[in-house]
């Protein structure tokens, strides 16, 4: 797939202190890309270099094969970028604040009305276009730097924690949204520390800790740091179920809890069918079986430790 | 042209009446005290002011009978203090309350240029306080004119025009100074104080040029000021461009 962003060897230092230690990515087109990382790994260093609002140290980001180095007006143009906190005017109305950004964006002004009342509309901020930002809620205001920055349809849009101060309802429809944007063919980086997000969300992902520890897709992730994947709860006679479970070669390894068995097996699909079989005919009562995986958080979480201890 | 620039930085000032109202206010109140003190000193019923400014200002020792026209002049020279004074205060604050708010921010990622941006920015201060002046400039001479038959002994066209011209650079020069402090300090305490602060040196500054035109009566002098704060206003807000540092801007400011 034709890569959106292409970032070789990005380095950025702050004086003494270095936030980017060479960090490499490439992420293609159409495609939703998580950043992650604790606090100070250099999320937001890496995004205001990609939108261009500051400079690398030393490395070469390409964003839809304009090099950031060379053309940042063109790249300008063609990217949209949301932070936490909602950078609009708060005493504008929001129509004032929307014709503001249309014109930064250099949007003809044929166009403008109707793709601000369909943006407003979408958001469910029509009816509020003419109070001042400021009177908005948190949540509201994130929504108009949302749509201040998709004014101009950009083929890349960076989020950072863009659902931090949403309703539920709200971050359902903007996650909707994101989905629609991607199977569009834009790419979307999306920064968040909420993993529930990145695991609904996004195809691939980046943990950065000054550099990239971990480059991977939510699913192989979970499955890196899951033990077992499997949970069965038989009704009685554990013992016995214990000694089928243990001559059963569809299962790599488990771990009894009384009346219940955490077993890892190569694929639960094909796996717990033959494992259901055999119990029963042991006359076992098979209470239940059920997939397990552990979160995405989980799984973050234990890679964090396991890098602190490496340290 | 950055007109929505300033569309947006005037929408945003009349947002905030109050201050607006008495930034605006200050060039009526030292027009109005102007008139007053000059109609009382000619009719010498304020000599102790003629007194006292003519401790400040040799002019008026000389002026003998014309001193209420020699304090006209010296008025009309003091209210080159207005377009120094309004755009400075209300570009350092835009730029602080910009980056503060994290509009800044959401501006810089958009195509907008630093030169567009800053250019707008400038203009959107300095066209107000240049209208302001001329206005209580024109009040004041269109005041002299009919009242004082002597008027154009000491209120030349060459004086005059130089005083008109003026007002856009010290205004400009205003500007670019305030964006220079903006971008050069790491937080936004240090650049109200630094703001505060360079307001006091421009005045002076001024002040300075207001008892030293008073002074002379060269109309090359006048001109050769002119061209001195012209270049000085270029020279400055090629250097806020140059030095208005994004990354400064956006990374170090708490």
């Amino acid at each position: 797939m034709e890569p959106a962003i292409v970032i070789k060897d990005l380095k950025k230092s702050f004086g003494d202190k270095k936030v980017l230690d060479g960090i490499s990515l490439t992420i293609p087109k159409g495609t939703i890309f998580g950043l992650l990382g604790p606090n100070g790994a250099g999320k937001t260093t890496s995004l205001r270099i990609l939108s261009c609002l500051i400079e690398p140290t030393s490395g070469e980001v390409t964003i839809l094969g304009h090099q950031i180095s060379k053309n940042k007006e063109e790249i300008r143009k063609k990217i949209g970028c949301v932070t936490e906190s909602p950078g609009v005017y708060d005493k504008l109305s929001l129509m004032d604040n929307l014709e503001f950004f249309a014109s930064c964006y250099q949007i003809p002004k044929a166009k403008r009305a109707s793709r601000i009342e369909y943006l407003l509309r979408q958001f469910d901020l029509w009816e509020r276009r003419n109070d001042p930002a400021g009177r908005l809620s948190k949540g509201m205001k994130q929504k108009l730097s949302i749509v201040c920055a998709i004014l101009h349809d950009p083929e890349v849009l960076f989020l950072d924690e863009v659902t931090a101060n949403l309703d539920p309802v709200s971050t359902r429809k903007l996650k909707d949204l994101i989905r629609d944007w991607a199977a569009s063919g834009k790419t979307i980086i999306f920064c968040s520390h909420v993993l529930a997000e990145i695991d609904e969300l996004c195809h691939e992902f980046a943990i950065i800790k000054g550099e990239v520890i971990r480059l991977t897709t939510p699913q192989k992730f979970r499955e890196e740091w899951t033990t077992y994947n499997v949970l069965l709860d038989v009704g009685s006679d554990s013992q016995k179920s214990e000694q089928i479970i243990k001559a059963s070669e569809e299962v790599e390894e488990y771990k009894r809890t009384e009346d219940q068995f955490h077993l890892r097996v190569a694929n639960p699909k094909t796996s717990n069918p033959q494992l259901i079989k055999k119990l029963v005919a042991a006359d076992i009562t098979v209470n239940y079986i059920t997939p397990i995986s552990v979160s995405l958080e989980d799984s973050y979480l234990s890679l964090l430790n396991q890098e602190k201890e490496a340290i | 042209m950055p007109g929505f620039v300033i569309l947006r930085e005037w929408k945003e000032l009349f947002a905030t009446r109050s201050v607006l109202i008495t930034n605006l206010a200050a060039p009526f109140v030292i027009l109005v005290v102007a008139l007053i003190t000059t109609v009382f000193a000619q009719n010498g019923k304020m000599e102790f002011v003629l007194n006292l400014m003519k401790l400040t200002n040799p002019l008026l020792n000389m002026a003998g009978a014309d001193g209420h026209i020699a304090i006209a002049r010296f008025y009309f020279l003091l209210f080159l203090i207005v377009p120094a004074m309004i755009p400075l205060t209300f570009a350092t604050t835009s730029i602080i309350m910009e980056k503060m708010t994290g509009t800044l921010e959401s501006v810089l990622v958009t195509p907008i240029s630093t030169k567009e941006f800053l250019f707008g920015k400038v203009l959107a201060y300095s066209l107000p306080s240049i209208a302001l002046t001329w206005v209580v400039q024109l009040i004041f001479l269109g005041f002299i004119f009919t009242t004082f038959d002597n008027a154009s002994e000491y209120f030349s066209i060459v004086f005059i025009l130089a005083m008109i011209l003026l007002v856009p650079f010290i205004s400009i020069i205003s500007v670019s100074l305030s964006v220079i402090v903006s971008s050069k300090v790491d937080n936004v305490a240090a650049a109200q104080q630094f703001g505060a602060i360079l307001v006091l040196p421009i005045i002076g500054l001024a002040v300075s040029q207001v008892i030293f035109l008073s002074m002379m009566s060269n109309p090359v002098i006048y001109l050769g000021l002119v061209t001195i704060f012209a270049v000085v206003a270029l020279i400055l807000f090629q250097i806020s461009i140059k030095l208005f540092d994004r990354e400064h801007i956006i990374s170090k400011w708490k």
